[in-house]
């Protein structure tokens, strides 16, 4: 993700950033009602295991010496949210990690309930001083 | 591979193909840009369609595409038994079409290796796997590697007529312009690309390019014939020659093309292309010699689809319903022009009205020729015809007449060599 000035990721609605894009955008990572509410399907923000397990473009260029493939910006960092295991569950008490289908590694966060994409955002941006950058 | 996964997967080769630009940019230093950010966020749409295998594949064709034209590569470590087997497996895997576990085993045998060797067999690899653009910057990297062997210019120039042709065309011509000091394996298929190239032009102009091509592939054969090429790769000289009768038909000197497809069958008797060659120009006026090419042709294997589809016609006119059907089918599997696909279908529909198929089945042949060639009034009436009275009577169908087909078959006839 991209990295503020205090080392924390930055958020935001757009590629790369704590948050997810919303239609205009033309890569969404959510399904947007017109009413303005998320739709609970099969999008969110998407994670990983760990940092190895994303595609790598995802993943600095200056760690190829550690990770050959790491195609990435060098201005975005790898970050890791808390220590428990990578399985479906609570990530915050308004966000819920959902795997996706047929994989142990990658996963989406997703709202608990049906909310706006802003409460979505901001609950997201809430998680925000939890990220710690992880890079090993 | 398991189907629809890793190179059977649009949405990998997507990403893949996204992943080589992205790369082309890292080496150009200008990833970190705009225009960067632009097409990594582009590759997050297929990544999104990709499973952890097939995204750790990816990731480890990311680290081998760094080794594309770096100059800082660690010299070959000593060859091991395990080294020279990973090659011969990753050999094997090719063969089977098994591409992802092919450059895996590559991966394994690399460091032993120099690395044009690997990057050839890599460029081979994935053209295999239909990903030409990917081949064209291994063999060009080959190429840089060992300026010497014209081989890798050779599969260079091949890969990028299918990945770019505008770039091959452009590439073509610098090297025609100067083919007497080229490699004549190179000159040969810059020619090559040119002559293909004449499709697209009016005929004023494609007679002139043409007729400049004449000296050049005369050039080619005649230094095939001094350099070993000639006994070496056969299908390559054969197909030299097939192109050279086919530049003087264009130019309208059928004389001189029948003796270039004369020699290319005498030289050359294992090798289909001159067979098809001459077929083509002799069907309608000695149709029994050309049906003889034809069925030369098929019998030596030939991936071309002009023996069956040109047989499929001539027994569809001579009422010959199975073999119609037989060399149909043959020609739809070999097919890749829409034309000939809906004439094909057409073809097929007819046997099967004749055969006395189900009618559903029979006119859902029909409309899928018109898929392939909307509203072909042709096609339109014989399956109207069909539908009103299922009418079993092959003669009783139209047909495309000989000068139809002989036009289609010397547009697009292209002898296959690379």
């Amino acid at each position: 993700m991209k990295t503020a000035e205090d080392n924390l990721p930055k958020c935001g609605n757009q590629s790369k950033e704590l948050g997810v894009r919303v239609a205009p955008n033309p890569h969404p990572d959510v399904d947007v009602t017109p009413d303005g509410i998320v739709e609970l399907n099969e999008r969110g923000m998407s994670v990983g295991r760990h940092w190895s397990a994303l595609p790598g473009h995802l993943i600095p260029k200056r760690l190829t010496p550690i990770f050959p493939g790491a195609t990435g910006a060098n201005s975005i960092s790898c970050f890791r949210l808390g220590d428990g295991e990578f399985a479906e569950g609570p990530v915050s008490d308004k966000l819920r990690l959902r795997m996706k289908t047929e994989s142990a590694s990658l996963g989406l966060v997703v709202p608990v309930e049906e909310v706006s994409i802003e409460e979505f955002q901001t609950a997201l941006c809430n998680t925000r001083s939890d990220w710690v950058i992880d890079e090993d | 591979m398991k189907h629809g996964r890793f190179f059977n997967k649009p949405e990998f080769r997507e990403y893949i193909n996204l992943l080589r630009k992205l790369h082309e940019l890292i080496r150009a230093g200008t990833d970190e840009t705009e225009r960067g950010e632009a097409l990594r966020e582009r590759m997050d749409v297929p990544a999104n369609s990709l499973d952890q295998e097939e995204i750790d594949f990816a990731n480890r064709l990311s680290g081998d595409f760094y080794g594309l034209f770096a100059d800082n590569l660690e010299p070959p470590l000593p060859m091991t038994d395990a080294a020279q087997k990973a090659v011969h497996q990753a050999l094997a895997k090719r063969n089977q079409r098994d591409f992802s576990a092919a450059l895996d085993q590559l991966r394994i045998a690399a460091p032993h290796f120099e690395p044009w060797q690997m990057n050839y067999v890599r460029g081979s690899t994935l053209l295999e796997a239909e990903m030409p653009a990917i081949a064209a910057d291994y063999f060009l990297d080959t190429s840089i590697r060992q300026p010497d062997n014209p081989n890798f210019r050779f599969m260079w120039l091949s890969a990028l007529a299918h990945a770019s042709p505008e770039t091959a065309l452009r590439e073509a011509q610098r090297i025609i312009e100067n083919y007497p000091k080229e490699d004549p394996k190179l000159s040969y298929k810059a020619a090559d690309i040119l002559f293909a190239n004449t499709r697209n032009l009016p005929d004023n102009e494609s007679t002139d390019v043409i007729r400049s091509l004449v000296p050049v592939f005369e050039d080619a054969v005649f230094r095939f014939q001094l350099n070993g090429t000639a006994s070496d790769e056969k299908s390559l000289i054969a197909a030299a020659v097939t192109l050279l009768g086919f530049c003087h038909e264009h130019l309208g000197d059928d004389a001189t093309a029948l003796r270039y497809f004369n020699q290319g069958v005498q030289l050359y008797p294992k090798h289909d292309a001159p067979y098809v060659a001459r077929g083509i120009q002799l069907y309608g006026t000695k149709t029994d010699d050309a049906v003889r090419d034809f069925t030369k042709a098929s019998q030596l294997g030939s991936p071309l689809v002009w023996p069956y589809f040109f047989l499929a016609h001539f027994h569809l006119q001579r009422g010959e319903i199975e073999r119609c059907m037989s060399m149909a089918t043959a020609a739809l599997q070999r097919a890749s022009i829409a034309a000939v696909k809906a004439d094909c279908l057409e073809w097929i529909a007819i046997c099967q009205a004749c055969l006395r198929f189900p009618e559903s089945t029979v006119g859902a042949t029909f409309d899928e020729a018109l898929k392939w060639s909307h509203e072909n009034p042709r096609i339109v009436h014989n399956r109207d015809l069909f539908r009103q009275e299922t009418v079993a009577d092959i003669s009783l169908y139209r047909s495309p007449s000989i000068d139809e087909l002989g036009a289609i078959g010397r547009q697009h006839f292209t002898p296959l060599a690379a």
